[in-house]
């Protein structure tokens, strides 16, 4: 029971705590509660390695750290690389059972840390990769990604980014590799976000999850809002939660109970408000 | 090659040279950065505002889905004495204007409080005791005499309980059939009211008008709470012995007696009615309704009605009898076709006639005291509101015993007994935060089939089972009060939030770390209960 979450029993999911209070993320930051959660999943025995990133910044200042476990910041291109090295270290002294976290933005992810990942996901390296994924560069004021969908506003797309350019498939990259594990999903959605999670736990060798995470101000939302829309990214089907099964192909674990429409998903949001209505209408078409 | 600092000084075990954070970032005393802070509001739950009684629904509902049956009981019983009778008779008010009925369907609050309830069967209430010297009459031991003598016995006072029938119970015992309502329910129900408030029972002792003045010397206050013990009969048929008015029969039937006769017409569409007319089907009797109206319009509960019809029972509808003659043996009955004038049922065209061994009549009760002088009496139950229902002669009860308290000074008149649910809001459904509930089909008791149950009075629900309990009670959002759920300890991304799930005051099982909330009002959005306020942090 201690990992099942149900509306009617949250409060039976593990009372440890490996993130603290006081850190430095905005209010209701979709990715400091990302954080929270898979560390109560994979526990104590973990060590976190990060690039540059919000992240790097919420973890606190000298001589401070939100985190209760090892944390190793890196430089923005090579979280992955060093991953690596934390994970043969730990082998090396019979330490098999520490997990090693690698934990980044999508900016670290989808454009400049993507050589280190591609190259730990063909060495098969023994660790969590996980993409925590707000759509933008937000830790230095929100410039786009590859990862930040067409349409969307940031400092450096104020018209909206153009269509054409379309958010990177990074799953179909991945799955490219042959990774151990290979899922997409979002604490919004808490039952498949700690199944997901638990499976990638318990298997071994490179796993890579893909989460979606609210920025409130890069997104342009109240922060009260934040998992709600993350929610409704899920419910329009713009992000889908998927999964690899055993024969390696994706597939959805978590069909919405009330889908809606990818305009109503934009719509609750500032940072799509200059997209046109025949490009929100080219969206819909993708995903139906 | 030389080797670096750093390596040095780590292969020599000493770090004290590295960047390396070890404090905890609990010192940043982030809750500055906030405008507004969470705090908890409890509201109305829908079918708390529905029902008589005012029985906070959500709250009680809340510690049976904490695994707390005997708290649940405790505060169940705080607002109604009578749990295994409601939750069997009452008409669940409550149920009709549930949240959840928008959401899919409406809980099963019915059922559960009739689980608790039986639960209760085998645990008598905490006995009182008697500390106060005045001494209190109570007429009439139906649900609203027991309720008065219940929340007066609870302040202390010496009760004394005036009933004309064999025992107590009222309408309960003596008009509510035994397939509703099994009897051996109802008298442990009443004994265990008894004996925890050491009430004193007085059977076969009835109270007329004129005993009241001699009853005054004695009993500081009297509650009047005779209910309305005779049937109607209709002013156009004449009076013979073989038309009886519903509550005589039933009477008859609840003490055991002989029924003469085999071929009966019940008029009336309410409970009473059906309640007959099922009856003396169960004692063998071929029984048919006439109902003036049509069936849509019959002030009978509707799940009755359902339950008759898959009986087999006939209801004969916009039919009237107009005429009743007495034969050698039995009766001879003039239908005719009912007719509506000026929204006045009357006769229209003659159908036909028929014969029946015994007419009853089913269409209101009326009370069978008559007080000379208007008296300043203190009333409760039917007896006082006319004819209504189980829950509304409890409330009754309920309201009688806080007069007599206010009358005597024990009570400050602003203060009662009955809760005031005005100092608080409603929650509607819109303001429930339901995604993390799945649409699921309401739990139902177990129902004997129609065939078997036609012929016996055995009760025709079955209790449900505690694995029955546990699933429907998860369909309950317990709108307006905070269950400890923990939903937003489990969505706040500052770890600002704690739960203390054995405190009991609603407003205090979620503590909020003021110094480390950043005031993201995600808890709020979030709790499914909408218990979670923001308000201005100054
Ligand atoms: C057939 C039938 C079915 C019903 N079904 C339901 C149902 O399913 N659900 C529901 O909620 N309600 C139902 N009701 C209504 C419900 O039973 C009554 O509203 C309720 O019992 C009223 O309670 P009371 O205490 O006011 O009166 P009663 O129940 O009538 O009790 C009054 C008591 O006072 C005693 N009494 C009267 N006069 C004197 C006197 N002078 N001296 C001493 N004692 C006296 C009587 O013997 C009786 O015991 C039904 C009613 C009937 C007739
Ligand atoms: C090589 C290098 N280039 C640029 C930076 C500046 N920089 C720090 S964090 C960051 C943005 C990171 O974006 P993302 O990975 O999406 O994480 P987020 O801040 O959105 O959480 C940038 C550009 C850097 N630290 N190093
Ligand atoms: S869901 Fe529960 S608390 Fe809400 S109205 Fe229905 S029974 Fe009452
Ligand atoms: S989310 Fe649950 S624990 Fe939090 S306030 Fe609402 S009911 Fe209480
Ligand atoms: S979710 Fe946490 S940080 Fe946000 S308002 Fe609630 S207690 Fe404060
Ligand atoms: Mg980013």
């Amino acid at each position: 029971m201690e990992n099942d979450f149900s509306a009617a029993h949250a409060w039976q999911i593990t009372s440890a705590e490996h993130m603290e209070c006081g850190h430095m993320a905005c209010p209701g930051c979709g990715a400091s509660l990302s954080m929270r959660h898979t560390l109560k999943i994979l526990g104590a025995q973990t060590v976190v390695v990060m690039p540059a990133c919000c992240w790097a910044i919420i973890a606190g200042g000298q001589p401070t750290t939100a985190l209760s476990v090892p944390l190793l910041h890196t430089p923005f291109a090579v979280a992955a690389a060093a991953a690596s090295g934390v994970r043969r270290a730990l082998t090396a002294q019979g330490k098999k059972d520490v997990q090693v976290l690698c934990w980044a933005g999508d900016g670290g992810t989808f454009d400049i840390g993507l050589q280190g990942i591609s190259g730990a996901a063909e060495r098969h390296e023994d660790m969590i990769y996980i993409c925590y994924d707000n759509e933008a560069y937000m830790n230095t004021g929100i410039q786009q990604s590859s990862a930040t969908p067409h349409g969307a506003w940031t400092t450096t797309t104020p018209g909206g980014k153009e269509f054409q350019y379309a958010k990177k498939d990074i799953l179909a990259i991945i799955k490219a590799h042959n990774p151990s594990y290979l899922a997409s999903a979002t604490i919004a959605y808490p039952e498949d976000f700690y199944a997901k999670l638990n499976r990638a736990k318990a298997a071994s060798g490179f796993r890579f999850i893909h989460l979606l995470a609210a920025c409130p101000s890069g997104w342009k939302i109240d922060s009260q809002d934040a998992l709600k829309v993350t929610r409704m990214a899920v419910d329009s089907g713009v992000f889908p939660l998927l999964e690899m099964d055993d024969k390696g192909r994706l597939q959805q674990t978590c069909k919405p109970e009330n889908p809606i429409s990818v305009k109503t998903y934009l719509q609750a949001q500032g940072r799509f408000k200059l997209m046109p209505e025949n490009e929100i209408a080219a969206w819909q078409q993708e995903i139906s | 090659m030389t080797e670096l600092k750093y390596v040095k000084a780590i292969k020599d075990g000493d770090f004290r040279g590295l960047p390396i954070s070890r404090a905890s970032t609990a010192v940043n005393m982030t809750g500055s950065w906030k405008f507004f802070r969470p705090h908890l509001v409890s509201k109305n739950s829908p079918c708390r505002e529905a029902c008589p009684l005012q029985i906070p629904i959500a709250a009680y509902l809340g510690r049976l889905a904490e695994g707390k049956p005997s708290a649940a009981l405790a505060l169940l019983r705080e607002f109604n004495p009578m749990p295994a009778v409601t939750g069997r008779v009452c008409p669940n008010f409550c149920q009709n204007a549930c949240n959840r009925m928008e959401f899919d369907e409406a809980v099963s609050v019915g059922e559960l409080e009739r689980y608790l309830g039986d639960l209760g069967l085998e645990q008598a209430p905490d006995p009182v005791t008697v500390n106060r010297t005045e001494k209190i009459a109570i007429i009439g031991a139906g649900p609203a005499g027991l309720s008065a003598a219940t929340f007066l016995a609870r302040r202390g006072f010496k009760i004394t309980l005036f009933e004309q029938a064999p025992a107590a119970g009222g309408l309960l015992r003596y008009a509510i059939p035994a397939y509703r309502l099994p009897r051996a329910i109802l008298n442990r129900e009443i004994d265990n009211l008894l004996k925890s408030y050491q009430i004193d029972l007085k059977c076969e002792c009835r109270i007329g008008p004129d005993e009241t003045s001699q009853l005054a010397t004695e009993y500081s206050r009297i509650i009047w709470a005779p209910g309305l013990q005779s049937s109607r009969l209709p002013a156009a048929w004449p009076r013979l012995p073989l038309i009886k008015g519903a509550l005589e029969v039933l009477s008859a039937i609840s003490r055991g007696a002989d029924i003469n006769g085999q071929r009966f017409l019940v008029v009336g569409g309410g409970n009473a009615a059906l309640d007959t007319a099922r009856s003396l089907r169960r004692l063998g009797k071929e029984v048919e309704i006439i109902y003036r109206r049509t069936l849509a319009e019959m002030p009978a509960y509707a799940a009755e009605i359902k339950q008759a019809l898959a009986e087999g029972l006939v209801i004969h509808t916009e039919e009237v009898i107009e005429n009743v003659k007495p034969l050698t043996t039995g009766l001879q009955l003039f239908i005719h076709k009912s007719r509506k004038i000026n929204e006045q049922i009357g006769a229209g065209e003659f159908l036909r006639t028929a014969t029946a061994d015994c007419l009853i009549a089913a269409i209101g009760q009326e009370s069978d005291l008559r007080f000379n002088e208007h008296n300043n009496f203190i009333t409760a139950g039917d007896f006082a509101h006319g004819a209504a229902s189980v829950a509304e002669a409890l409330a009754s009860g309920r309201r009688a015993a806080e007069t007599v308290l206010q009358q005597l000074g024990i009570l400050p008149v602003p203060e009662n007994i009955t809760p005031d649910l005005k100092s608080k809001s409603r929650i509607e459904y819109k303001q429930l935060q339901l995604d993390y509930y799945a649409k699921k089909p309401a739990v139902k008791m177990a129902e004997l089939d129609s065939l078997s149950r036609k012929e016996n009075f055995s009760e025709i629900h079955q209790t449900l089972s505690s694995e029955q309990m546990q699933i429907e009670i998860e369909r309950c959002f317990h709108c307006g009060s905070c269950t400890a759920c923990g939903i937003c300890w489990f969505f706040c991304p500052d770890v600002a939030i704690a739960l203390d799930r054995e405190e009991s005051d609603l407003e205090s099982r979620v503590l909020f770390d003021y110094d480390h909330c950043k005031g993201c009002g995600q808890c709020a959005a979030i709790c499914p209960r909408g218990v979670i306020e923001m308000e201005e942090d100054n």
